[in-house]
C-alpha cells in the first residue's frame, strides 16, 4: 500500500473524524472524481445525470465518514457507495420507464459502417437492457478495467461470483446486440 | 451464432484474460477446432474491445466545479442543521410557555367556581332541579342570604331536593347556579349532598 493512500485511511479514521476537515474531504473528491464521474457517465445517457450522481455519492461518502472502516481502501468503499447510487438509479428509471430498443434497431443483414458514435450508442442502448448489476459489473471490469478482485469488493460479493456475474452479463449483451441487428465484423 | 454448452460460460472471461491457466488452455485448444465458438468468442472481442478503447470525455475543470459545488451544497446543509438547532430550543421554549400559561389559568380560576366544577360534574342531577321552585325559596327566605343559617334547616334542605327530584322541569346549568348563587359554598354542598342522597 502505498504512503498516500495510508495517510488517506488515516484522514477517514472514524476516531479523526471529527478532524475530519473540508479540506481533506476535497482532496478525496479531486483524487477519486474521475473515476466516479465516468462510471455514471457509462451509465448514463447526459453530463448532467452523471453529475448529479457523481454529487449524491459524495455527498452520501461525506455523510457517511463515521461509519467507514479500515477493512477497505478509500477507494473500494467510494466506490462502493457510488455502484449502490448507480445500482438504486438505474432500478429506478427501470420502474419510471422501459427503455425502447426500437428506434436504434438495426436489421439483420443491413449493411451498415458502424462509426465510433453510433457503436458506442448502440452498446450503450444494449447495456441498459441488462440488470443492473450486470450494467455494473460490465462497466466497472470492461469499461474501467478494474481487476475481478477489485469488482468484488466493491460489489460486495465473492471473485468468483463477479466473475459469474461478468459471464452472464457479457453473453447477455451480446444477445441483445445480435437481437438488435449489430454485425460484429462492422464494429 | 452459440457456443458449445461446455464453454459459453468460459469464453468471456477467456476474453477478458481472467481465466485460470488451465481453463485458458483448455479453451484454446477447444477454439483451434470449433468455429462456432471462434465466431462466438470473435463477436465477445469485439464488444469488449469498444468498452476497453471508450473514454470518457470530462472538462479539465470539472473536478473544481464539482468540489465547489458540493462545498456549496454541504454549506446549505450546515446552515439548514443550525436553522433545525435554533429552532428546537425556540419551540421548547413557547410550548413551555404555552403549558405554564395554561397550568396557571386553570390554577387561578376563582375559588369560587370550584363548586362550579363540582356541579357540572353533578350535572345528571342537576337535570332534575327545578330553578324556579329553588329561586323562590331564596326569595322567600331572604334572611338565609343575609347568613341567617339557623332558618335552612336540614328539613328545609331535604324539602328542596325532594320538589328538585320530583320536579320532572328540567333546568340549564347556568339558570341552577343562578338560582342558588346567594348560597355560601358550604350550604350549597349541603344541597348537592342531599341530591346524591335523595336519587342514589
Amino acid at each position: 500500500m502505498s504512503k498516500g493512500s495510508e495517510k488517506e485511511k488515516e484522514n477517514l479514521n472514524p476516531d479523526n473524524v471529527r478532524q475530519y476537515n473540508a479540506d481533506s474531504f476535497n482532496r478525496l473528491v479531486l483524487e477519486n472524481q474521475e473515476k466516479i464521474y465516468s462510471l455514471f457517465r457509462r451509465m448514463v445517457t447526459s453530463h448532467d445525470e452523471a453529475d448529479d450522481l457523481t454529487q449524491e455519492t459524495f455527498i452520501k461518502v461525506y455523510k457517511n465518514l463515521s461509519k467507514f472502516r479500515r477493512e477497505s481502501a478509500p477507494f473500494t468503499w467510494i466506490y462502493r457507495i457510488a455502484v449502490n447510487t448507480g445500482i438504486n438509479y438505474l432500478r429506478r428509471q427501470k420502474a419510471r420507464q422501459y427503455i425502447g430498443l426500437d428506434s436504434v434497431d438495426l436489421k439483420s443483414g443491413d449493411d451498415v459502417i458502424y462509426d465510433s458514435e453510433l457503436t458506442n450508442r448502440l452498446l450503450q442502448k444494449a447495456i441498459k437492457k441488462l440488470s443492473s448489476k450486470q450494467q455494473m459489473v460490465i462497466i466497472l471490469r470492461s469499461y474501467q478495467g478494474l481487476p475481478f478482485k477489485e469488482v468484488a469488493n466493491i460489489m460486495d460479493s465473492t471473485e468468483n461470483a463477479a466473475k459469474v456475474n461478468f459471464s452472464h452479463a457479457l453473453k447477455n449483451l451480446r444477445s441483445v446486440l445480435e437481437n438488435m441487428g449489430v454485425s460484429y465484423e462492422s464494429m | 451464432m452459440k457456443a458449445c454448452k461446455d464453454y459459453e460460460d468460459l469464453l468471456p472471461l477467456y476474453v477478458s484474460g481472467d481465466l485460470s491457466s488451465t481453463d485458458y488452455n483448455k479453451v484454446n485448444e477447444h477454439l483451434k477446432e470449433c468455429q462456432e465458438c471462434r465466431d462466438y468468442q470473435l463477436s465477445l472481442s469485439a464488444i469488449t474491445a469498444i468498452m476497453e478503447r471508450d473514454s470518457v470525455e470530462m472538462s479539465p475543470g470539472y473536478g473544481s466545479e464539482l468540489v465547489v459545488a458540493l462545498n456549496r451544497r454541504l454549506d446549505r446543509r450546515s446552515i439548514w442543521q443550525k436553522r433545525l438547532l435554533w429552532t428546537i430550543p425556540a419551540f421548547a421554549t413557547a410550548m413551555a410557555v404555552v403549558l405554564i400559561t395554561v397550568i396557571s389559568l386553570i390554577k387561578t380560576e376563582p375559588a369560587g367556581n370550584q363548586w362550579i366544577t363540582e356541579l357540572n360534574l353533578e350535572h345528571d342531577y342537576l337535570n332534575f332541579t327545578d330553578t324556579g321552585y329553588f329561586g323562590e325559596i331564596l326569595a322567600d327566605d331572604s334572611d338565609i342570604s343575609n347568613g341567617d343559617v339557623d332558618l335552612f334547616t336540614d328539613d328545609l334542605y331535604r324539602d328542596a331536593v325532594y320538589h328538585i327530584v320530583e320536579n320532572p322541569q328540567i333546568s340549564d346549568v347556568d339558570s341552577y347556579l343562578l338560582a342558588t348563587a346567594n348560597l355560601d359554598d358550604k350550604d350549597f354542598e349541603k344541597v348537592i349532598e342531599q341530591l346524591k342522597y335523595e336519587i342514589l
